[in-house]
């Protein structure tokens, strides 16, 4: 039997979560990737929040909803030439009396390559398990809940209306280039067809989800030296006791659930 | 029954993990446990703690000195055998300590005899029954010629809630105190209020935050405790 135990029922580990969550700060990422047919360069970053904690034992501490508040920044590199068609003008020639022949040159518009800058944001939902886990890592004691496979992300209503606002903001950002006014507004419905929610989804899921599944939540970090007392003159020196052994579990104490830690300590 | 019961949060901290922490601090704090007058203890330190010397009419006060070894506790219920005059109850603790008790007597007058090599006298010839001991060492203005004894103590007390340093802490309160092989009765009693008046100013600076009977784990602001179980001290509260 262990010689010091410290228990927490469920409310108190929901609450015990709340800060650590709270505590874990945001997380970021960027790189390049496609979306859709778009090339793009990007930088997320995301923000926990806790959702419902369930004490499941002998080993499982399940989160549900947890909440990821994400947002992005990223830039599409859009070839219009893409989605709008060839437009070609061909050389035509009038005679005139006394002036002679008067042609107009011929017209092939190209359309460019532009970089459209956008920016959108949402939040999901999982629901994750934790395990827990103990370690004595570089002389600190650590118990940490990690969480045990992937989880699958509800994307929340925002993110279907992220699509069309990519679309909006393709065609504001190349409003610009010449004679493209009538295409316009095809060009939205193209760009939005072409990336899709599932595009979106797609895309951002493989991105955010690490900001979950390779979270470790911290439940337990102190020195294998523990400190009982600080030092406060040179004649009260610090004073400390050595943990031997630390344990985590999840136990079922009728009525509740309870998350146990245990402890072995020395002089 | 759940380890929290109605609370948020439990803690419970088995006899030898308490006895781990107070020898902790003992053993990093001795002066906690040692006091004596100047020629005893020339200064405070951290093995010692410097008292005055005992006031009294021609002596020029008596140097004296206290030393109490790391108490061990025993809560209930008893499995430290206990002098018969003591009984262990439920929410008591019992604690047995060795105190030694050293007073200097100095010589009227030195006589040369006694060392004829020495001009300044005293070695630890006089002192014989601790003649090694560092804390007198022959030096002017030390104990001359301490004369020593120890005692096995034994006490029963029971926990109480204290603070230190503004967070919520263990102290230790003493019932009752028993010597062991002190002879005459009325010697042994006049010990027992003389000792056990020392014991229970030691104990009170004996405390144990109780952020250290959780090692650090989750956090608890007390409700219930810290009190003592059988062999076991625990206290609920909440986050």
């Amino acid at each position: 039997m262990s010689e010091i135990i410290a228990a927490i029922d469920e409310g108190a580990a929901n609450d015990f979560l709340d800060t650590v969550v709270a505590g874990l700060g945001p997380q970021s990422t960027s790189g390049s990737s496609s979306l859709g047919p778009f090339a793009v360069s990007y930088s997320v970053s995301g923000t926990l929040s806790n959702g419902s904690v369930d004490l499941i034992p002998p080993d499982t501490i399940r989160i549900a909803d947890l909440r990821l508040d994400w947002s992005a920044s990223a830039t599409l590199s859009l070839d219009l030439g893409d989605f709008l068609p060839e437009i070609h003008i061909p050389q035509v020639c009038i005679d005139i009396p006394c002036v002679g022949t008067v042609c107009t040159p011929r017209i092939d518009i190209t359309w460019p390559t532009v970089s459209v800058p956008v920016s959108f944001g949402d939040f999901v939902r999982a629901t994750v398990d934790l395990g827990l886990s103990v370690a004595l890592v570089g002389g600190m004691w650590k118990v940490e809940g990690i969480v045990q496979g992937v989880p699958s992300l509800a994307f929340g209503p925002g993110t279907a209306a992220i699509v069309a606002g990519i679309g909006l903001a393709v065609a504001a950002a190349v409003a610009w280039v010449p004679l493209i006014g009538p295409f316009l507004a095809g060009l939205a419905i193209a760009v939005t067809a072409a990336i899709g929610i599932a595009g979106l989804t797609g895309w951002l899921g493989p991105i955010i989800t690490p900001f979950i599944s390779g979270t470790r939540f911290p439940i337990y970090d102190q020195p294998e030296w523990f400190e009982v007392l600080p030092a406060t003159s040179a004649i009260d020196p610090a004073v400390s006791v050595h943990i031997d052994a630390i344990g985590a579990e999840v136990q079922h104490n009728a009525p509740e659930d309870e998350l146990v830690l245990s402890a072995d300590i020395s002089a | 029954m759940s380890l929290t019961d109605t609370s948020e949060v439990f803690v419970s901290v088995e006899e030898t993990a308490l006895n781990d922490l107070v020898t902790a601090l003992c053993t990093a704090r001795p002066h906690l446990l040692s006091y004596g007058s100047p020629a005893f203890v020339p200064v405070s330190d951290v093995g010692d703690t410097q008292m005055p010397p005992i006031l009294f009419p021609g002596t020029g006060g008596i140097q004296w000195h206290v030393r109490f070894s790391v108490p061990h506790l025993d809560l209930f219920d008893e499995d430290a055998l206990l002098p018969p005059q003591l009984t262990l109850g439920p929410g008591q603790f019992s604690v047995s300590t060795k105190v030694q008790i050293c007073v200097d007597c100095p010589k009227d007058r030195h006589d040369p005899k006694d060392d004829p090599h020495d001009p300044h006298g005293d070695h630890g010839g006089d002192h014989p029954n601790e003649p090694d001991d560092p804390r007198w060492d022959d030096k002017p203005g030390k104990a001359q010629n301490p004369v020593c004894t120890a005692i096995e103590l034994y006490a029963v007390g029971h926990l109480v809630g204290t603070t230190l340093d503004g967070q919520p802490a263990l102290g230790f309160a003493v019932d009752a105190v028993e010597l062991v092989d002190v002879s005459p009765d009325d010697l042994e009693s006049v010990l027992e209020c003389l000792i056990g008046q020392m014991l229970r100013a030691v104990l009170t600076t004996i405390r144990i935050p109780v952020s250290a009977l959780r090692v650090g784990a989750f956090t608890l602001t007390p409700t219930v405790g810290p009190l003592i179980d059988i062999d076991r001290v625990l206290a609920r509260g909440n986050l």
